[in-house]
């Protein structure tokens, strides 16, 4: 059921769309490029001795698939509406499904990283398959979320508007389109670990230092221990009011 | 000896409206015992809580109290095409819909060629649903829904949709794999007639609470005389049991013969006529009238219809209260009894509608004026023929 939900979405996403599936492997190249621009054209900022297209593009895949699977699964239940309303199905299957859609996109993401590291001299090749389980870490800590979140925006619809908004302020504050040595250095020593708390960062950070060999912050197991947290107090928190759904939606 | 396939005690089901300050009771203390192999009907007005009972049994709701025990794999069909993804295709929507339902891919390979056949909409399999006329929307759905394998058969008013013919071959299909496979199905119907052929035993439910179940034409004829009788207590005007903005209601309906001014009993073949007072409780005058009186028979089929629009004759601006008279100068109704559903349009806004606004009797008349009179009570239509040889 979760394939057969997955399929759906996969398959109607561009439907009726021009570029199509040309769609997946435009719009990572394009915030790349943007990101380019901005942060190291403008604004100069250091990538830690990396080439700065490699060094974005290795943050922005995994932040793109963390932020899809939330942002999707945030509405998934308030889309179906209309199924749970009328069918018996296992509703856990509609925001988990999300995570298996958004993969595509951190697939691609992964083929255009490696064609902008085969530009770099001194890359650890071997460390290209830390993507994995760092992409693993990153789905449980998005739907974690996204259970959460669409388990709760059903009796409090204003997650709606909170959830893009949020997204968008997180993506500044997490280290993607700078290093995050840079955000260490701003934040006094002993507050250092808040950063952790967001997942993305630690996840990052240790992508790019097996990488890259950049280096990393004690803290990063913060970040995978709070991602596991998410995604079991999730599951926990969805299973304890499925029964309930259908009456309040 | 029988064994069981669904076993009902004490269900009763609280919901809250209006964030939980107040609660009503969609079910009340229901007990009810459905045997492995039957088809069990469930009847009653709108809101008595079958669809509630319905939701319960597939598992999309819970019960407040007490539980229900359904023995067997479980499909529910209170709605057809419920899950279909306008843009997919035909034959896409047919593993969505099965998977969701409860299908394995594999089982839906094997039903494919029979679900397409039984659907008849095999040349446009390939076609995105959003294309596809409403008829072949449903016809598709419930092609899945009927090769569900399942112990245990939901379904829920999907028959109202849909063109005769093809409600006629879900009902066969329906009642032979109940008979060939032990399959027992739970169904509400608002049709009598549908609801007495197809169900070996019904159940009436009002207000939530179980009132008789039994012998399915009992009990479709207990049903309809309570109907009868409460239709008759409450003058029309005081009636609860009515939907829409209300802007404008009716107040009476009077249907009776001009000859002899009498009430709600007609001659077949005679003159008969409507008078119909309305109310407006805020308007000073009302912009739009649209006014429908339907005709069904008492087994709730529809019949015919009266109605302004029908012969396009417009009320404009009329004054906020008054009557509008409508003269048959033919009444082709069969001798029996039928029931008028009112509906009432301000502005093309659904005002008031009552269910069985009014009863009445057909008594038997001399219609072709042959001589012949027809005496059998079977609640039909009489139509104008010349026959040759």
């Amino acid at each position: 059921m979760l394939l057969s939900f997955a399929t759906r979405d996969y398959k109607v996403r561009y439907a009726q769309t021009f570029l199509g599936y040309g769609w997946s492997l435009f719009q990572p190249i394009a915030s790349v490029a943007v990101l380019f621009l901005v942060f190291k054209k403008m604004m100069g900022i250091e990538s830690e001795g990396v080439g700065y297209l490699p060094f974005v593009m290795s943050g922005l895949l995994l932040w793109n698939y963390f932020n899809f699977v939330i942002s999707q699964s945030a509405s998934a239940l308030l889309n179906a509406q209309n199924m749970i309303r009328k069918i018996y199905f296992p509703k856990i299957c509609l925001p988990l499904s999300k995570a298996i859609v958004g993969l595509v996109a951190p697939l691609v993401g992964f083929l255009i990283l490696v064609i902008f590291l085969a530009q770099e001299s001194n890359t650890n090749w071997l460390g290209l398959l830390y993507f994995f389980p760092a992409l693993l870490v990153t789905s449980m800590a998005s739907m974690g979320l996204g259970l959460w979140t669409s388990a709760l925006s059903i009796r409090f619809r204003d997650l709606q508007q909170i959830i893009p908004f949020v997204l968008q302020i997180l993506f500044f504050l997490t280290p993607i389109a700078y290093s995050s040595q840079l955000a260490n250095s701003i934040v006094p020593k002993n507050l250092e670990f808040l950063l952790y708390l967001n997942p993305m960062t630690g996840i990052i950070e240790s992508f790019r230092s097996v990488l890259f060999a950049t280096p990393a912050s004690d803290f990063i197991w913060i970040s995978f221990v709070v991602s596991f947290a998410l995604f079991i107090s999730g599951l926990r928190y969805f299973q304890k009011i499925e029964m309930k759904i259908a009456d309040i939606i | 000896m029988t064994n069981k396939a669904i076993s009902i005690e004490g269900l009763s089901k609280e919901y809250s409206i209006s964030k939980g300050k107040d609660k009503f009771w969609a079910l009340k203390d229901i007990d009810l015992q459905i045997n492995a192999g039957k088809v069990m009907g469930l009847i009653g007005p709108n809101g008595a809580g079958k669809s509630t009972l319905l939701k319960i049994l597939g598992k999309i709701t819970y019960p407040t109290k007490g539980r229900a025990l359904l023995n067997g794999s479980i499909a529910s069909l209170l709605e057809v095409g419920t899950g279909f993804h306008p843009e997919l295709s035909g034959r896409e929507n047919i593993f969505l819909n099965g998977s969701i339902l409860g299908m394995s891919k594999s089982d839906i390979k094997k039903e494919m060629e029979e679900i397409v056949e039984f659907s008849g909409v095999g040349k446009f399999l390939d076609t995105p649903v959003k294309h596809y006329s409403s008829g072949m929307y449903v016809r598709l759905a419930f092609s899945v829904a009927a090769h569900l394998r399942s112990d245990i058969l939901l379904i829920d008013e999907v028959l109202a949709v849909g063109d005769a013919q093809f409600q006629k071959k879900c009902l066969a299909k329906m009642s032979s794999t109940t008979r060939d496979e032990n399959r027992t199905v739970v169904f509400v119907s608002h049709n009598m007639s549908i609801a007495r052929n197809l169900c070996d035993e019904i159940a009436y439910i009002e207000q939530g609470e179980l009132q008789m179940v039994g012998d399915s034409k009992k009990v479709t004829d207990h049903y309809l005389k309570t109907l009868h009788g409460k239709s008759l207590d409450q003058p029309l005007k005081d009636r609860k049991d009515r939907s829409g903005t209300g802007e404008v209601l009716f107040e009476e309906i009077d249907f009776f013969d001009p000859k002899t001014n009498r009430s709600k009993t007609l001659i077949c073949g005679e003159a008969a006529e409507f008078r119909v007072d309305y109310a407006s409780r805020n308007r000073e005058q009302i912009g739009d009238l649209v006014l429908h009186l339907n005709v069904f028979n008492d087994d709730g089929n529809y019949l015919a219809s009266f109605s302004n629009q029908l012969v396009n004759v417009p009320y404009k601006n009329l004054e906020a209260q008054g009557t509008v008279h409508c003269s048959i100068p033919k009444l082709s109704l069969m001798p029996g009894n039928y029931y008028i559903k009112a509906s009432l349009f301000v502005n093309g806004q659904r005002s008031d509608i009552v269910d069985r606004a009014i009863n009445f009797e057909v008594l038997e008349g001399d219609y072709f004026g042959s001589g012949s009179f027809y005496k059998k009570r079977v609640p039909g239509i009489f139509l104008e023929q010349h026959w040759r040889i």
